[in-house]
């Protein structure tokens, strides 16, 4: 159980929620938790945006989706209310990067993971970051959490995404396998690390229903991510299984 | 002479066919205490049964002990003789293969000194050693655990599946502070998120874990060893550690093992303990012929699942309890003995469709003394179906110990020294991590004895220091 502290309305679509949770604020750059919003068993992954260890609190982004269950949560979470389970901090941190050039490009609640990675970093690299905007989510709401980077770009939708054309060293994303994909293709000689996204249940590496193909061999990112070189993933495979076992299952309970 | 009653062995009453498939409420009612009474009196009370049935039991239950109370109607002295040494009767006595231990060790059916078959049916000491479980904890009489003075030790045990509740138990008794960590949400390791309701009642874990708690034993939840928290730092926080994560990863390795709808027997069951969505599958293929194949295969037919379970060798190579196959061919399930799937068959939207078998016979005997199971020539088939699930292979999660290296066998288990001590001074662990993957009964009775040598390290380190 985790006590919420407070909520912010970034947009219609997006919340700014931060829990109290000693596990949790020790939490690492780059790192995610679940979460189980009342009895609902259906466990939702979130990235962590801050981790304060002095306050015990942790800061996500919630996003409203078309499940019915993050839905839900989003509508009703409230300051004071206790969430019912949250499991964490999951995932390796971020790699420790040095004096580098990093582009980060986010889009949607891929942010929270963004601007935690980014604020760790930046004191040794400089940092620039290319929004995407969408329909939930545009650069402006977020426009209080952007000045630590150095140069910002916008962009509205990843078809429109181009090129950023200054001597990066690696380019990260997070919020959408779409996205990461494109960005492989945009930037064929760059190193790309994205935060994957798939399907996850045990979070501990038992059960494989992460598992998506990297480099030609199985990779469970919930214990060996979220973090991973993006070329390396096949996202066909990704999308199909897990896209389409998504779709499947917001369908079944629905039903 | 008291007559011998080798045939008249008394049945757990089953709750009907056509109920049990429609409900995950367990489906073994066991005994009423008059057929208790009655199975106990079978019992002839071997004076050597060291030789027998308590050798074949894992963790050496005083079995004629505690049968020989429930024939005289007292039934609580024989729980107090069952939990000296297996502290979970009604957990054991409702998961443990018996057929393959204390009674396929009984005098009645098979004489273990002089290495014979007997004519009878072995005494049914799985049921009678459930009924006194049950009886007490449905009784709400509350039997008091002795725990010893506080020593002031702390010890962290990792994961919470058998080896490593009997661990706690065993410390807690002995004064120790004990703190477990489960990743999960809930605990009690594959007895809870493996074996399905419908053959273990999800609220006996919940009892016999609170009993834990009572005796001052703190579970955290939602904490992963190596990724939350290091196993390192816990190193430094306690005195020594205990790492039970178990074997519990699922496998794969079969052609098509991406397509849609295909699942390790983890995905697939703890979807369901967790009660997390499932897909709408209509036709499923379980592969695999041990405990966590028939886990599948009750639970799928509960979903209303046409189900199959296609295993390459034969019923009697099986380590599942052998009145389960029957209980789910009773239920419907078409077992496929002596066939081995050779690939996973998708459609063009990646969706399984299909399991391309091949039918086995049984060849020459491999290094196991068992008979190699050979492929029959031009015997390949397909066996229509929306989703497969494999239930083959076992093996560690490194993800608690990978951090401080240590040794690990080619099999990926723990390597440990005879005190069940890892590579690494102050940390043990036993049960499935160690062992490679075997029995509830096993795990808790290493857990247990892991116990001991932590407890002994404890006491040693003080006195040295
Ligand atoms: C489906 C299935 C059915 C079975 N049925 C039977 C049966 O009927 N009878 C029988 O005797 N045996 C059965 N077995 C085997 C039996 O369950 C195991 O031998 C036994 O549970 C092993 O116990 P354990 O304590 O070693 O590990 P487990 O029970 O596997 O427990 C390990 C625990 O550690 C946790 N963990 C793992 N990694 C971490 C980490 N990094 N941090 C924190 N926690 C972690 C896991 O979440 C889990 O809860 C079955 C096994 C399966 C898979
Ligand atoms: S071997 Fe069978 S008959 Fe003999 S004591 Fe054990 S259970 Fe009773
Ligand atoms: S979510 Fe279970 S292995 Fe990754």
């Amino acid at each position: 159980m985790a006590e919420v502290l407070e909520v912010i309305d970034i947009s219609k679509s997006l919340k700014l929620i931060t829990l109290k949770s000693l596990y949790l604020s020790k939490a690492k750059p780059g790192q995610f938790f679940i979460m189980q919003y009342q009895e609902k068993p259906e466990r939702i992954p979130v990235f962590i945006m801050d981790a304060d260890i002095e306050r015990n609190a942790v800061s996500f982004l919630l996003q409203k989706s078309d499940d019915m269950v993050v839905t839900e949560a989003f509508e009703n979470i409230k300051p004071g209310q206790k969430l019912h389970y949250v499991e964490g901090p999951a995932g390796k941190p971020f790699p420790q990067l040095e004096y580098k050039n990093i582009l980060f490009v986010s889009i949607n609640w891929g942010f929270a993971g963004i601007y935690n990675v980014a604020k760790h970093l930046k004191p040794k690299n400089k940092i620039d970051l290319a929004f995407i905007n969408s329909d939930a989510v545009h650069l402006e709401d977020l426009r209080s959490y952007t000045g630590i980077f150095d140069s910002v770009y916008e962009f509205d939708s990843v078809e429109a995404f181009s090129k950023i054309d200054k001597p990066y060293d690696v380019v990260v994303s997070a919020g959408s396998n779409e996205l990461a994909k494109e960005l492989v293709s945009v930037y064929e000689d760059k190193n790309v690390l994205c935060a994957v996204i798939t399907r996850m249940l045990c979070t501990v590496g038992l059960c494989l229903a992460c598992r998506i193909q990297y480099d030609g061999k199985l990779k469970l990112p919930c214990v060996e991510g979220p973090w991973l070189e993006a070329n390396k993933i096949d996202f066909d495979d990704l999308n199909r299984r897990h896209l389409i076992l998504k779709e499947v299952l917001v369908r079944s309970r629905k039903s | 002479m008291k007559k011998i009653r080798y045939y008249d062995r008394n049945q757990e009453v089953l709750m009907p066919v056509e109920k049990r498939t429609k409900t995950f409420e367990e489906y073994s009612l066991g005994y009423t205490i008059n057929l208790a009474i009655d199975e106990a009196k079978r019992c002839i009370l071997c004076k050597d049964a060291d030789k027998r049935c308590m050798k074949g039991c894992p963790i050496n239950v005083d079995i004629p002990g505690f049968i020989s109370k429930i024939a005289e109607g007292n039934i609580l002295e024989a729980y107090k003789i069952i939990t000296q040494t297996d502290i979970f009767p009604s957990i054991c006595g409702r998961v443990c293969p018996q057929e393959r231990q204390c009674e396929g060790a009984c005098i009645l059916y098979f004489d273990t000194v002089r290495n014979k078959r007997n004519k009878g049916l072995p005494v049914n000491i799985g049921a009678l050693e459930k009924f006194v479980g049950d009886f007490v904890r449905i009784s709400g009489i509350e039997p008091s655990v002795e725990v010893e003075d506080k020593k002031g030790y702390k010890v962290a045990i990792v994961g919470s599946g058998p080896a490593s509740l009997g661990c706690a138990y065993e410390l807690a008794r002995r004064g120790i502070d004990v703190e477990v960590y489960e990743a999960l949400p809930k605990l009690g390791g594959v007895m809870f998120y493996g074996i399905p309701n419908a053959r273990l009642d999800k609220s006996i874990l919940e009892y016999e874990i609170n009993k834990l708690k009572k005796m001052g034993v703190k579970f955290h939840t939602g904490i992963v060893i190596g990724r939350s928290v290091s196993l390192k730092e816990l190193k430094e926080s306690f005195d020594a550690v205990f790492i039970g994560v178990g074997a519990g990863r699922g496998n794969l390795g079969i052609k098509g093992d991406n397509l849609i709808n295909v699942y390790s027997a983890i995905e697939f069951l703890m979807n369901i303990a967790l009660g997390c969505p499932m897909a709408d599958i209509k036709k499923v293929a379980i592969i695999g012929g041990g405990f966590t194949a028939v886990d599948c295969a009750i639970s799928a037919i509960r979903f209303g699942m046409e189900t199959h379970v296609v295993y390459r060798r034969t019923r009697e190579t099986s380590s599942a309890r052998d009145e389960e196959w029957d209980h789910i061919q009773e239920e419907g399930a078409i077992i496929h003995w002596l066939t081995q799937p050779k690939e996973i068959i998708g459609d063009e939207n990646g969706y399984a469709k299909g399991l391309l078998c091949v039918k086995m016979e049984l060849g020459e005997p491999d290094e196991s003394g068992r008979p190699r199971p050979v492929e029959v020539p031009n015997s390949e088939f397909v066996i229509d179906c929306d989703a497969v699930v494999l239930a083959i292979g076992q093996k560690p999660n490194p993800i608690a110990f990978e951090e401080l290296n240590l040794k690990t066998t080619k099999w990926g288990t723990l390597e440990v020294d005879q005190h069940y001590m890892c590579s690494v001074d102050g940390i043990f662990a036993s049960g499935d991590v160690v062992n490679g993957g075997d029995t509830v009964v096993r795990a808790l009775k290493e857990g247990k004895e892991a116990a001991k040598h932590i407890y002994d390290y404890l006491i040693n380190k003080f006195r040295r220091s």
